[in-house]
């Protein structure tokens, strides 16, 4: 049924993405979504216009629970989209690659031509004590939650289970840490621009043991917005568009605890393998992809679920540096990932879209720029990987 | 004394039909509860101790200090007009007699000190918790969800539909209805992983406590028979876990809401 739709003679292709820097805002919500909104209209090679949206999908946590209801609606009438068919998607820190999946999906079966996919989440303004009751709303709340767990313990766990079973130690989260804060140091979007040493990494402040807060995310305010074109009115829009060669997602049991295994995301795997057999391509043709480290360890799940690295040497690929930027065959979050560019939960997926399509069209920060770049993944997970969104992006058709 | 028996981290000491159970720590010659501790997880953990030799397993007087609810859906007993008495005692010890109650002293030798200062800041943490005021406002556990799932979470009740199923589910991965068979699994297995997180990183639940004891720690076990779970380790045992390391699971007080004390199961490192 998936491949069905993946094959349906629409093509989608991203005619304009943007976003706002993502860190602590002085904006409301409302005003970094017109920020987000804003930087995507006018990233639009032509005229374009927000009235020309048909639908749109908007991914929030709603956290804080400051808009917990109708969300995309409020947001939305503050971009100029009044009147068009709006929701919010949520799915975890995966809301927004979800978003991006329907927001593809109302294109290939013809219901828009014209459809926006975003994200959004306002988490500084809390207090600490508001923000700690927040945190960790995604897990299995009657198990995982009253046995001591937010995130930062549930991927320790993964963590130490994927030492035990593997040659690998921390040392290799913590050259993952470094890489990310290389690549995010020259980001003008980015939360967290530091150059990190490996020892001021290996040394941090141990948040969940064996994880540090140099393996950890930062918590980011940010949104970003993206704008989807069905084939037949790319051209109105921009000669230069960037497409989506393939949307897939998958899911798994919530609690850690259920999962046969806590060394991979079966998730991700199941949806990485659709996402490569739609495209028609393989691990090794993606020249960068935007992973979901919302933890080191979570990054080096990744390079294995998603193919880049055979299962079980993960850890030698960070070591040896593989998803550094123009060093390996494929760059691993040129952006910084979420480690440095930050996690703004509902806006990271189509966050990392963003990236994408300016690292496609050659539009990022000279210094950051992969080379020869035409092919690109996205990974976004929700949770402990108990939802998972891919995307491959070329700048040809498949 | 040889006829002391260490039992899920508690001190039990019999004498014919009369048995007490007490907390291992001492304070300023008193016997106290450990940091998650009190009279209803002394007496779960006596009841179980008599459910391996006693085929009586009715209570008839239940002391009010004891959360009924709570011991009935751990153990096996049943209230009846036949049976145990069970009562609470002026220090951390609970006693449980047949027909007539004959005094037993506490174990004073196998016990050790507890440090004041944590003590004295864990039971004033534990008032501020139990504040009819604190109320969660993220994730959130209410009252009804926590009792639905009472057998699962106190007994470790599974379903054996096949293979067991533990925590409970509706239906299986193919989208079946379970049998209605249940067993409770034993309480016993290995550790699979484990962490320690720092007060900061801890879940608000435990965010008034957390910082005192210096953290939580959680370890994944994998129950001998079969089925996996998370679990707080016991907040007394003063032990970091190994991948490998034998545990039983108690019950002890997983955190106060709303003037109402959650209990759950936790565990214990058993092989060191």
């Amino acid at each position: 049924m998936l491949l069905a739709l993946g094959t349906v003679m629409v093509d989608v292709g991203i005619i304009g993405a943007g976003q706002t820097k993502y860190g602590n805002h002085q904006l409301g919500m409302k005003g970094m979504w017109a920020e987000a909104a804003r930087n995507a209209f006018n990233s639009v090679d032509k005229d374009f216009h927000p009235n020309q949206i048909d639908e749109a999908f908007i991914g929030s946590v709603a956290f804080g629970g400051g808009q917990l209801g109708n969300t995309a609606a409020l947001l939305t009438e503050h971009s100029g989209m009044q009147g068009k068919p709006v929701r919010r998607v949520e799915n975890a820190c995966a809301s927004s690659g979800f978003a991006l999946r329907d927001a593809w999906m109302a294109i290939k079966s013809g219901q828009a031509d014209i459809v926006v996919a975003g994200g959004i989440e306002k988490m500084n303004d809390l207090t600490p004590e508001r923000k700690r009751f927040w945190l960790g709303v995604s897990g299995d709340t009657e198990w995982e939650r009253l046995a001591g767990l937010t995130f930062p313990g549930t991927y320790a766990l993964m963590a130490r289970r994927y030492f035990h079973e593997f040659d690998s130690t921390h040392d290799d989260l913590v050259n993952i840490s470094v890489k990310n804060h290389f690549h995010g140091l020259e980001n003008h979007f980015a939360h967290i621009r530091k150059d990190v040493s490996f020892d001021k990494a290996k040394n941090g402040f141990m948040v969940a043991d064996p994880l540090t807060l140099y393996d950890c995310c930062p918590t980011s305010d940010g949104a970003s917005c993206v704008i989807l074109a069905a084939d037949h009115v790319v051209k109105q829009f921009t000669d230069d568009p960037i497409w989506i060669n393939s949307s897939t997602a998958a899911s798994d049991y919530l609690a850690l605890h259920d999962r046969p295994s806590i060394t991979q995301l079966l998730a991700t795997q199941m949806a990485a393998k659709r996402a490569y057999s739609m495209a028609g391509i393989k691990p090794n043709d993606i020249d960068l992809a935007e992973v979901h480290d919302c933890f080191t360890i979570a990054e080096l799940l990744a390079t294995e679920d998603l193919g880049f690295a055979n299962r079980g040497e993960g850890g030698l690929f960070a070591r040896e540096g593989r998803g550094r930027r123009n060093e390996g065959n494929t760059c691993i979050n040129p952006s910084g990932g979420l480690k440095s560019k930050g996690h703004p939960l509902g806006a990271t997926g189509t966050g990392q879209t963003v990236e994408i399509f300016k690292q496609l069209r050659g539009e990022v920060e000279s210094i950051r720029q992969v080379r020869d770049a035409e092919t690109a993944l996205s990974h976004n997970v929700g949770g402990s990987g108990a939802t998972c969104a891919v995307h491959v992006y070329g700048r040809d058709r498949t | 004394m040889s006829d002391v028996q260490k039992w899920q981290g508690y001190l039990i000491k019999s004498q014919g039909d009369n048995h007490l159970i007490c907390s291992p720590w001492i304070l300023d010659g008193s016997c106290v509860f450990g940091h998650d501790s009190d009279y209803t997880t002394l007496a779960i953990s006596l009841l179980r101790y008599l459910s391996i030799d006693f085929e009586t397993s009715t209570l008839t007087n239940i002391d009010e200090k004891i959360s009924q609810e709570t011991l009935l859906a751990s153990t096996d007993f049943v209230t009846g007009n036949e049976g145990f008495t069970i009562t609470c005692n002026d220090d951390a010890s609970v006693s449980i007699f047949l027909d007539s109650h004959n005094s037993i002293e506490l174990p004073t030798d196998e016990m050790g000190d507890i440090n004041s200062d944590i003590y004295h800041q864990i039971t004033n943490a534990w008032q501020d918790e139990f504040n009819v005021n604190n109320i969660s406002q993220g994730a959130y556990v209410s009252s009804q969800q926590y009792n639905q799932n009472l057998d699962s979470r106190l007994s470790l009740v599974a379903q054996d539909n096949g293979q067991l199923i533990w925590p409970q589910r509706q239906m299986d991965a193919g989208g079946n209805d379970i049998q209605d068979k249940k067993i409770r699994i034993k309480p016993f297995g290995k550790v699979t992983t484990w962490t320690k997180l720092s007060a900061a990183g801890a879940p608000s639940e435990f965010a008034i406590r957390a910082p005192i004891l210096g953290g939580v720690c959680t370890v994944m076990i994998e129950m001998l028979d079969g089925p996996k779970g998370v679990f707080l380790q016991v907040d007394d045992q003063n032990l970091t876990p190994q991948i490998g390391d034998s545990a039983e699971i108690v019950v002890r007080r997983l955190y106060a809401q709303e003037g109402v004390i959650r209990y759950g199961a936790k565990a214990i490192i058993t092989n060191r």
